[in-house]
């Protein structure tokens, strides 16, 4: 019992790793990225979330945005298609925050739905922080 | 105005004068001059007493002058000018009768609205001895804000019971808790009660008959989605209680609208606005942008004004920036912090969503109490559009109890934790203590063994009565590369779920790395709410490499939530913070301000009035769009600022340069002022375009001082006026005016109006004139001497012109 749920734990943190390695913004050339900058000035840790840096979005969901006029059967279809489950609609813009099924990556899953003209867009449920 | 003024003096009196070259009239200076300065028509005089009966009627008689009242016990009295006399006139004839003891223009006082609040005096950025506030008091005097006016405060919710916050918090007027109606569905059975076309929908927008109908919102009166939502909405939880677990956004409300001139602590840039609390972003500071989006529609919906979004990253989303221009086509605006890396949004990485391309964005950077950009400010030239204040500032905090906590200096493990596990050797240890002597580790006083999967659990944890639960604790120590530390939270001791911790603003689950001093770590509880069987689990693992290190140590672990009482001292409820999100609320607030003045005004008008409104720094020019930041008064006045550094040359007989700073954002151009001679009266002499800062004034007059103000403009809207100045015009043949000594000098005897002298107090071209005295030295014209030799004459003058008038008459021009 204890074996399965550290196995569980590690596939948990094998998925972590994967997403952080593909992260879109990590494979752009010759951007600068802002450093965080400390503004009260103490020491950095060097404490590190396992597998590098976390994700800047959550891992699992992705925000899809069909056209307008795309009729449920067809979100329905999309949906089993790719993979996903609604785990909230926004009720004006067509907009809709799905959970990724088959535990492919955001990116993946992203590039799955780009291929239906039906969708306007999907990208990942990004994280923002307070400043 | 053609004058002569006659000047005489009694020969024992004889005085030599220097009259300056430059002109420049010290007490002109005025650095932040109001429109008006005083009552036009009017002046309070006082004579010297002898007269004080005889000269009412003098002036009345003589000038047109008449008494509106006397101030008999001090002597003053309050009098009306004719009507083509200029106050400036006036104090001219009265300063140069000796019967005046002084005179002055009726000043307006302001009742410059300072609040009674307690710390006032710590919101430098509303009011500071230095100006480099946003002039709160100034704008307060022509509102001090509205309860019409909304704002949303998109963030980590807001401690709404805080006692400085309470009254100003947004109350959902269309929601009950319960259903409201009790008809047992949303809103008024029947009806579309929100307007979107949907009858009595459920959660997922199926009405009555749709297949798969639930009715699991019958207790939305609203029926706008969400049940009971009575002041806004937990978007992170998913519950009708958007108190916050951080501390960012009861600060951020805080400056923004916390009630003014209530006795206690501070005051918003909005005295009086209302405060939606969106929560979105959980105990750390971290949320997703579907939350996010979902706190910006409820926010359309219902009915906000402005949104504050002092929040963040450096990612593009298309639905985010939607939702944003949905909140553009509701007529809201939407301040954005510009972020805290120090970092150019114009770069090909930008921050979002300050940079979005919608016009009902405004983007924010900070500044400091120098008036430069706070040195973590983002900036942009194109993509930032004002700064505001930033450092330091002081707002509220919310009040918070803790539930549980050990700080394990009780030397004993058995008492609060179970352990258990593979390796298990939890205890407490004196190695290490944050406060203290004690922590808590994995395997005391030996590095860990390869292969561990231990744990140490807490008792139960009651948080049943509680709202805004959060877990902090400190740890210390070192792990190996693939050993890793987590936290688990059940609420019946079987199921655990993992954690997310922040650590040093970054998150995950899992941990690894070391750390030779003790950091804080927090992880948010809010789902745990309400829950009387909670229970906290900190697990370690290792693998099964033989590298091994002494592990981590914890220490201070809390289990804190809400407030329930507010405590005296209540400074414990307010603190410094730093960031653009601290400079955001100052412009939703300013924003307020003047939807409260002018309730009419869209969004675009509103960001308009804003960045017009701003004074050019030049810490922050070429950096942000405007160059500024923002000025409350100006911008409620709709007016750009004044032009500031206005110097004056004369460079010839003839010319004047003029030179000031731009200090203005998007005027149209600058209107300059002269008047000769400081009596006489202000006309616009000359516009230039924008962006200006000089002007050549030609063909003047040699040998005369005139003096300029100069004022930017935006369509029919001038600025305040910069502090005069002035210069001299040389004269015109190339002699005589070297060094410019000039001296007038006068003498007499008998002089029926009093023995006293007088002198010329404008410039050299006085002209000698003999009335009664034939001889020739009286004759000398343009007299221009060092003091001392005019000194001499004057004696000689004296000592000859005995029992003989001597009179000056003084060249004046119009």
């Amino acid at each position: 019992m204890r074996r399965t749920i550290t196995l569980q734990l590690l596939v948990i943190f094998f998925l972590i790793i994967s997403c952080a390695d593909r992260h879109p913004e990590a494979q752009e050339k010759g951007v600068s990225h802002p450093k965080a900058i400390d503004i009260q000035g103490g020491d950095q840790p060097k404490l590190s979330p396992v597998g590098g840096e976390t994700g800047n979005y959550v891992a699992g969901e992705i925000l899809v945005k069909f056209r307008n006029g795309t009729s449920g059967q067809i979100k329905t279809a999309i949906k089993k298609e790719v993979h996903l489950e609604t785990i909230r609609l926004f009720s004006k813009p067509n907009l809709y925050l799905m959970r990724i099924l088959d535990g492919s990556s955001v990116e993946n899953a992203m590039e799955r739905l780009g291929k239906f003209k039906e969708v306007e867009y999907a990208e990942p449920n990004y994280i923002r922080t307070i400043h | 105005m053609k004058r002569l003024a006659i000047f005489v003096a009694v020969i024992s009196c004889f005085l030599a004068v220097p009259v300056g070259v430059s002109g420049q009239n010290g007490h002109s200076k005025r650095s932040r001059a109001r429109e008006a300065t005083y009552v036009p028509g009017e002046l309070l005089v006082k004579y010297k007493p002898a007269v004080r009966a005889a000269a009412a009627g003098y002036f009345r008689s003589r000038l047109g002058i008449y008494t509106i009242k006397n101030f008999r016990k001090i002597g003053v009295q309050h009098v009306k000018l004719p009507k083509n006399m200029s106050v400036e006139e006036a104090l001219e004839v009265y300063r140069s009768d000796p019967d005046v003891e002084y005179v002055e223009p009726n000043y307006y006082r302001y009742a410059t609205a300072i609040p009674n609040d307690s710390f006032f005096s710590n919101l430098w950025g509303l009011n500071s001895v230095g100006d480099t506030d946003i002039d709160a008091p100034e704008a307060w005097d022509i509102t001090q804000g509205n309860s019409n006016v909304v704002v949303a405060v998109i963030d980590s919710g807001v401690d709404y019971d805080h006692p400085d916050l309470a009254a100003n918090i947004w109350a959902n007027s269309d929601e009950q808790v319960g259903d409201a109606n009790s008809d047992g569905f949303p809103g008024v059975q029947g009806v579309d009660d929100d307007g979107d076309g949907l009858i009595d929908e459920d959660s997922q927008y199926r009405q009555p008959g749709d297949p798969g109908y639930i009715n699991d919102l019958a207790d939305d009166d609203d029926e706008n989605g969400y049940v009971d939502d009575i002041r806004g909405w937990d978007f992170v939880d998913e519950d009708n209680d958007p108190i916050d677990s951080d501390d960012h956004g009861t600060h951020v409300a805080g400056t923004a609208a916390a009630v003014g001139n209530n006795n206690i602590g501070i005051t918003g840039v909005s005295w009086t606005a209302k405060i939606m609390p969106l929560r979105f972003l959980n105990a750390y500071g971290s949320g997703s942008v579907a939350d996010g989006i979902n706190a910006i529609d409820y926010a359309i919906d219902k009915g906000a004004n402005i949104i504050n979004a002092s929040y963040g990253s450096y990612t593009f989303s298309a639905a985010e920036r939607d939702a944003i221009s949905r909140a553009r086509n509701a007529g809201i605006l939407f301040v954005a912090a510009a972020g805290n890396d120090s970092w150019n949004n114009d770069s090909a990485t930008k921050h979002y969503p300050s940079s979005y391309d919608l016009n009902n964005i405004i983007a924010v950077a900070a500044t400091d109490q120098n008036d430069s950009r706070a040195f973590f400010s983002n900036y942009g030239a194109t993509s930032v559009d004002v700064a505001a204040p930033g450092a330091n500032i002081f707002s509220s905090r919310p009040g918070r109890q803790t539930v549980w906590s050990d700080n394990f200096d009780d030397g004993d493990i058995a008492t609060d934790w179970a352990t258990g596990g593979t390796n298990n050797f939890w205890d407490v240890t004196t190695e290490y203590g944050r406060s203290g002597s004690y922590s808590l580790t994995d395997y005391p006083n030996n590095n860990y063994l390869d292969g561990t999967d231990s744990w140490a659990q807490t008792q139960v944890i009651d948080l049943s009565s509680h709202v805004g639960s959060k877990l902090t604790f400190w740890l210390r120590g070192g792990l190996q590369s693939n050993d890793y530390f987590f936290v688990q939270g059940s609420s019946d001791g079987n199921i655990w779920t993992n954690l997310t911790l922040e650590i040093s603003g970054s998150l995950s689950i899992f941990w690894t790395g070391s750390t030779s001093s003790f950091v804080k770590a927090t992880a948010d509880l809010g789902s745990y709410d309400g829950i009387n069987t909670f229970y906290l689990r900190f697990n370690f693992h290792s693998d099964s490499d033989a590298n091994v290190a002494e592990g981590w140590f914890f220490d201070d672990v809390e289990v804190s939530a809400a407030a329930s009482t507010y405590l005296n001292p209540q400074d414990q409820y307010y603190q410094y913070f730093n960031g653009t999100s601290m400079a955001t609320p100052h412009v939703s607030g300013l924003a307020a301000l003047l939807l409260a003045d002018d309730p009419d005004l869209s969004a675009t008008q509103v960001k308009e009035r804003i960045l017009n409104g701003v004074e050019v720094k030049s810490g922050l020019a070429g950096m942000i769009l405007t160059g500024g930041r923002i000025n409350a008064y100006n911008s409620i006045r709709s007016v750009p600022a004044p032009p500031s550094s206005l110097s004056a040359a004369a460079t010839s007989s003839s010319r004047i340069n003029l030179t000031w700073s731009d200090s203005s954002y998007g005027e149209d151009g600058f209107k300059i002022e002269r008047k000769t001679g400081a009596g006489g009266i202000y006309s616009q002499i000359a516009v230039t375009p924008a962006n200006t800062t000089s002007y050549a004034d030609t063909g003047l007059d040699e040998l005369t001082t005139y003096h300029y103000q100069v004022s930017a403009y935006v369509g029919i809207n001038s600025s305040d006026f910069s502090a005069s100045t002035s210069a001299t015009t040389s004269e015109k043949s190339g002699g005589g005016g070297g060094g410019g000594g000039c001296f007038i000098v006068t003498a007499g005897f008998g002089s029926h109006f009093n023995c006293s002298a007088h002198f010329i107090g404008e410039h050299q071209s006085a002209k000698i004139v003999s009335r009664w005295m034939p001889y020739p030295f009286l004759g000398l014209d343009y007299i221009a001497l060092h003091t001392t030799v005019a000194q001499r004459i004057c004696f000689g003058l004296a000592f000859i012109a005995i029992p003989c008038f001597i009179t000056f008459r003084r060249r004046c021009r119009s």
